[in-house]
């Protein structure tokens, strides 16, 4: 049941930002897919072996997979806002101009 | 949600709906066995059933095993060489019986000391899984009619079609993986031992006869008997991580327990088709058992001298016997155990007696009179495994369930990590680091406290998840 509302969640969510995009309201990145698709995979196997290990009774190596693969899941999905933001304030820094999202 | 969406909008969106629904029906399908799928395929398109269970993608058929046997150099060996027959006589009459007394000074102390793993409660259940082995009987039990009692043909099949049958057979008596071994003079016959077990220590002898018999000098089976059927059944990896305690040592007794009344029943089976089988005539006592599953399939030989199988790792009880049913042998397998072992010495690290073998590489040498000649294997000292047993008041296991492949099939991690050993042995360095940091383990100590074993009324039947092996119920 898990797996089928995150499908549908994953699935709602990209058909949002591809709606969103094809009206103008929202830009993205090359990069900022590839982050995303990367980040959500990895969030992916994190659960399904968070909830694995946990069934397999070994709590401690569920919690190691939240730290060594739930971690820098989560570490790319922020890059995802925190490259354009960094870009974003060095421009400003640079040219003194703002530039929208 | 847009106004007005165009035909194109609407297309997208169904598209990413259906991807997200299909990665849902994914994950909800994210164990099923591929043996399942290969079913469920082969149940559309009318073809011919495969035998379940289905191998990973990982394992490979090979023409030889992963260790480096000579045959001709390799003699039938006996099982009261090993230290389970000759222990006294390989670590001295008077240590053997300070030993054994420690042995029953400590269970019983502990005992009274409700130290856990040693509590009454431990103990009774102990004995208890051990209680229901049938009789060991080199012919089978005989109490099955056979087709000529009952006045019809013996069954008749191609060899395909047998090893299917004794497969299935098997796997609903409770096995959980099956091989075949054709028995030749020069190789896999010498697997076989030359004497049965003390007392008796009556050899085994192979003649031109039509059926096998005993009689109080010999034991007898037919050259035509051609055919080794060797099985494993699973142990419960939850358990096993109690140990070394009395209570983490009761999965092996109830494993012996299941092994051996699948043996009872599959004499009666083969006798139900008409044909003969000839079997051991005590626990382990018709030839090396671990030997013959590596040459019928079942897995591979490992630095723990046990055989490593890729559904269960090591967590596995094997037996075999022998039959006249003609079957259809199954290759030895490679998925990479033996190169990983090279590199992983887990199990050597944490054996408390320094039993198991530090060298990188296998080796031809033996340690002692206990270990058969002829492999090149991690051969180990059981002289001093067999004394820990006696301090630790029980079989101890630690090599077991510290072994990076003593792992359930939940999470996917295991299978990705199993098929990337299978394929490199580039990443084995940094997997054994990742598996000790993981499932870190204490020097002599068991990985869980015994006492949380009994608060868990929710573990599987027999500790063991059957589901593993295929899906199909």
């Amino acid at each position: 049941m898990l797996w089928l509302i995150l499908g549908i969640g994953i699935g709602f969510g990209l058909f949002t930002i591809i709606s969103r995009v094809s009206a103008g309201k929202l830009s993205v990145k090359w990069y900022q897919w590839v982050l995303g698709i990367i980040s959500i995979i990895m969030i992916l196997f994190t659960l399904q072996n968070y909830f694995g290990l946990s069934a397999e009774l070994e709590p401690q190596a569920a919690n190691f997979m939240l730290l060594v693969s739930g971690l820098p899941a989560i570490i790319i999905a922020a890059l995802i806002w925190l490259i354009p933001y960094i870009a974003k304030f060095q421009k400003k820094e640079s040219s003194g101009k703002e530039l929208s999202l | 949600m847009p106004e007005n969406i165009s035909r194109r909008q609407l297309l997208k969106a169904l598209g990413l709906a259906g991807a997200g629904l299909s990665l849902g029906g994914a994950g909800l399908f994210a164990n099923v066995n591929p043996g399942v799928a290969a079913e469920m395929d082969s149940a559309a398109s009318n073809s011919v059933a495969k035998p379940v269970p289905q191998r990973y993608w990982w394992v490979k058929n090979v023409d030889k095993p992963t260790i480096e046997v000579e045959w001709k150099n390799m003699k039938r060996f006996n099982e009261w060489e090993t230290t389970r027959g000759s222990l006294p006589k390989y670590r001295g009459a008077d240590l053997d019986k300070q030993m054994n007394q420690l042995q029953k000074d400590n269970t019983k102390k502990w005992e009274l000391e409700k130290k856990p793993g040693y509590t009454t409660k431990d103990i009774a259940l102990s004995s208890a899984v051990g209680y229901g082995r049938p009789d060991f009987k080199f012919l089978g039990p005989q109490t099955a009619s056979t087709p000529s009692q009952r006045g019809v043909p013996r069954y008749e099949g191609t060899p395909e079609e047998n090893a299917r049958i004794i497969r299935v057979a098997m796997r609903h008596m409770g096995a959980a993986t099956i091989g075949f071994v054709e028995l030749n003079p020069e190789t896999t016959r010498k697997l076989i031992y030359n004497q049965e077990p003390a007392p008796s220590k009556k050899p085994i002898v192979f003649e031109n006869v039509e059926v096998g018999y005993e009689d109080k000098d010999k034991l007898v089976i037919p050259d035509k008997a051609r055919w080794a059927i060797t099985y494993t059944v699973q142990m419960s990896t939850e358990t096993m991580k109690y140990g070394p305690t009395t209570l983490g040592s009761l999965t092996t007794g109830l494993t012996y327990t299941r092994l051996y009344t699948i043996y009872a029943q599959l004499h009666e089976f083969i006798r139900g088709l008409g044909y003969n089988s000839y079997g051991a005539t005590a626990l382990n006592g018709l030839g090396i058992a671990p030997a013959m599953a590596v040459m019928g399939g079942l897995g591979e030989l490992s630095r723990l001298n046990r055989v490593i199988t890729p559904e269960y790792g090591p967590m596995v009880r094997t037996a075999f016997l022998i039959t006249d049913l003609p079957l259809q042998p199954s290759k030895p397998i490679n998925f990479g155990v033996m190169a990983f072992c090279k590199d992983c010495k887990t199990c050597a690290d944490m054996c408390p007696s320094k039993a198991l073998s530090l060298d990188r590489e296998p080796t031809w040498q033996t340690r002692g009179e206990w270990n058969n000649p002829g492999h090149k294997a991690y051969f180990e000292d059981s002289v001093k495994c067999r004394n820990y047993w006696n301090e630790c008041g029980t079989n101890c296991g630690i090599c077991f369930s510290v072994c990076p492949y003593a792992v359930d099939d939940e999470a996917s991690l295991h299978r990705i990590i199993k098929g990337t050993i299978a394929n490199t042995t580039a990443f084995n360095g940094i997997l054994v680091a990742a598996d000790r940091a993981a499932f870190p383990a204490l020097p002599e100590q068991p990985l869980k406290n015994p006492d949380d074993w009994w608060k868990n009324e929710n573990l599987a039947e027999l500790g063991i998840d059957t589901r593993r092996g295929g899906r199909s119920i």
